[in-house]
């Protein structure tokens, strides 16, 4: 459905994308993660059909993205970063001109998820809090029912409540079979929504793979709780680990936990348990060491 | 070609600038409409006026040849300089307005994302700009002829009124042209720089190359000298090659402008 190959936008100083490949299939939910500068608004400005390419090319549905835009526009939804809407409207005047332009006749779901964001639409837009913009970027981008959903970082500004009404929204539209493409920076939406991760750092993708598939390459952690914090101390000492607690530790293990129990057979242990790592630990790891 | 909706939302959402443009041209039209005189003797205050400060009246473009014609007079008066700065002013608004804004704040990804082509929602955008100067030319000459025809029926000349208008707009497209390619082509300050100040350099040289001798030479720097008001109202036949003139430089940075356009990358 979304298929990205070699794409590539170098802006000196190292900023930019390089050689970006990806395919994602119909119905897939893809989170785009990575930090800040890392190219995330880049790859979707391609998908836009807002960057030319020379030896690259973004396509969906088979459609070439940047000489083909206007067609594929009419299957696709876009949430923008970074909200600037036209002057000179209120919301209600906002979103009829926007659903005039789409060519979208019913507005009753535009009305029900309305509803669902609390939003109140009858005053100007320069005036509406970030929260109020991006619930309604968020109801233009959803509300002709997209087959194509193209996301940059849509929880932004949102209170927790408003975030959960969004990974309801994003899995409502799952279930009907939308392709949705979001880069995001809150891991719960993430790991509730998504089926597979794109990571990206220094404009080059460093992970692509299914949420689950990546925990597991991670490794399992486990938190050992000893009966004495010289025991503790000791552990980390002899076998690695890092201090979790006064009397406890938390150990990756890579591959099988034989070699664990073994070593814990000398030691007065309490409790052990497993901690299942989130896919924000595992994305701080790619962060941490960042060099922008 | 153009999005219909598009346009009719953005006509609607510029009448008040024009309303503000449409008052100006009223009382100036009024005023100077009403100030003509077929009198020669009553026109003399004039001529001791013009005698008094030449180089100034040179300098804003008031030369007159027959001040007992009412178009020669409301030409000189209006079409020299006070027309040419309102034009050139309401022009940079539009498209202060109607493009740059868009583009520099990224509002413009709004119409992207909608089934219309970059192209489709720039020429849609440049349409409305177009119509607004077709209006405020239609205004002036509404203005002029009505006015004259009030107080001086006999002196209205209506193809002579019609043609130096015709002229006028000839101008006011290549300068809406200039402006067009400087947004479409450059981006942030550069290209609200140079809507600014390339208009304002082009039409000062034209105000110095009125000063005629030695810096005549400077109105080959400014496509203002391309729009001659005594030469119009005379018929003069040259006046047809300076409009042919206007309007394939037009026509050609349009042209250009859609070329970079449409290939060059959005950062919206």
């Amino acid at each position: 459905m979304i298929r990205a190959q070699n794409l590539t936008k170098d802006y000196g100083e190292g900023r930019g994308i390089y050689n970006l490949n990806f395919h994602i299939p119909k119905g897939q939910v893809v989170g785009f993660l990575g930090p800040n500068g890392a190219g995330k608004t880049t790859t979707i400005r391609f998908l836009l059909g807002l960057l030319s390419y020379k030896d690259s090319k973004a396509f969906i549905k088979d459609l070439d993205c940047f000489n083909e835009q206007a067609h594929i526009q009419r299957f696709t939804g876009y949430l923008p970063g970074e909200l600037t809407f036209i002057d000179g409207f209120n919301g209600q005047e906002f979103l009829n001109f926007m659903a005039g332009l789409k060519g979208v006749h019913d507005l009753s779901y535009a009305h029900k998820l309305i509803n669902a964001f609390e939003l109140k639409l009858n005053m100007p837009i320069k005036k509406m809090s970030k929260g109020m913009k991006q619930k309604l970027g968020i109801i233009i981008a959803f509300m002709d029912k997209p087959e194509v959903l193209l996301l940059d970082e849509p929880s932004s500004g949102l209170d927790p409540l408003m975030q959960q009404r969004l990974i309801e929204l994003i899995l409502e539209h799952k279930k009907m079979g939308a392709t949705i493409f979001l880069s995001s920076h809150i891991f719960e939406e993430v790991e509730k929504t998504c089926d597979r991760v794109i990571i990206i750092k220094n404009g080059q993708i460093v992970e692509d793979d299914i949420i689950e598939e990546i925990k597991a390459q991670f490794g399992k952690e486990y938190i050992i709780e000893f009966k004495t914090t010289k025991d503790k101390n000791e552990f980390i000492d002899r076998y690695g680990g890092k201090s979790y607690s006064d009397k406890q530790v938390s150990f990756l293990v890579e591959s099988n936990v034989n070699d664990l129990i073994q070593h814990l057979t000398k030691y007065d242990v309490i409790d052990l348990s497993r901690k299942d790592q989130s896919i924000e630990e595992i994305f701080l790891k790619y962060y941490g060491d960042n060099n922008d | 070609m153009i999005n219909q909706k598009l346009y009719i939302k953005e006509m609607k959402r510029n009448i008040s600038l024009f309303a503000i443009f449409g008052g100006l041209l009223l009382m100036y039209g009024t005023i100077v409409s009403s100030m003509f005189s077929p009198d020669p003797n009553a026109a003399n205050w004039m001529d001791a006026f013009i005698d008094l400060y030449p180089e100034m009246m040179d300098f804003i473009g008031f030369n007159v040849d027959n001040l007992t014609n009412y178009q020669s007079f409301v030409g000189g008066y209006l079409y020299g300089m006070l027309l040419l700065l309102f034009g050139l002013i309401f022009i940079i608004l539009l498209m202060n307005r109607l493009l740059f804004r868009y583009l520099d704040n990224g509002a413009f990804v709004y119409y992207l994302t909608t089934p219309n082509s970059r192209i489709k929602v720039l020429l849609s955008q440049l349409a409305v700009i177009l119509t607004y100067v077709v209006i405020f030319v239609t205004t002036i000459v509404l203005i002029l002829g009505i006015s004259g025809a009030i107080n001086f029926p006999t002196y209205v000349d209506w193809p002579q009124l019609l043609y130096l208008n015709f002229s006028y707009f000839m101008l006011l497209n290549l300068i809406v042209a200039v402006s067009f390619a400087v947004i479409t082509i450059f981006e942030g300050r550069l290209a609200s720089g140079l809507l600014t100040g390339l208009n304002v350099v082009l039409f000062v040289l034209k105000l110095i190359s009125n000063l005629g001798s030695e810096y005549e030479f400077i109105k080959y720097l400014t496509p203002y000298s391309l729009f001659d008001v005594d030469k119009v109202l005379a018929y003069d036949v040259i006046t047809i090659y300076h409009n042919v003139g206007l309007l394939l430089m037009s026509i050609l940075l349009y042209a250009v402008s859609i070329y970079v356009f449409k290939r060059k990358d959005l950062s919206l």
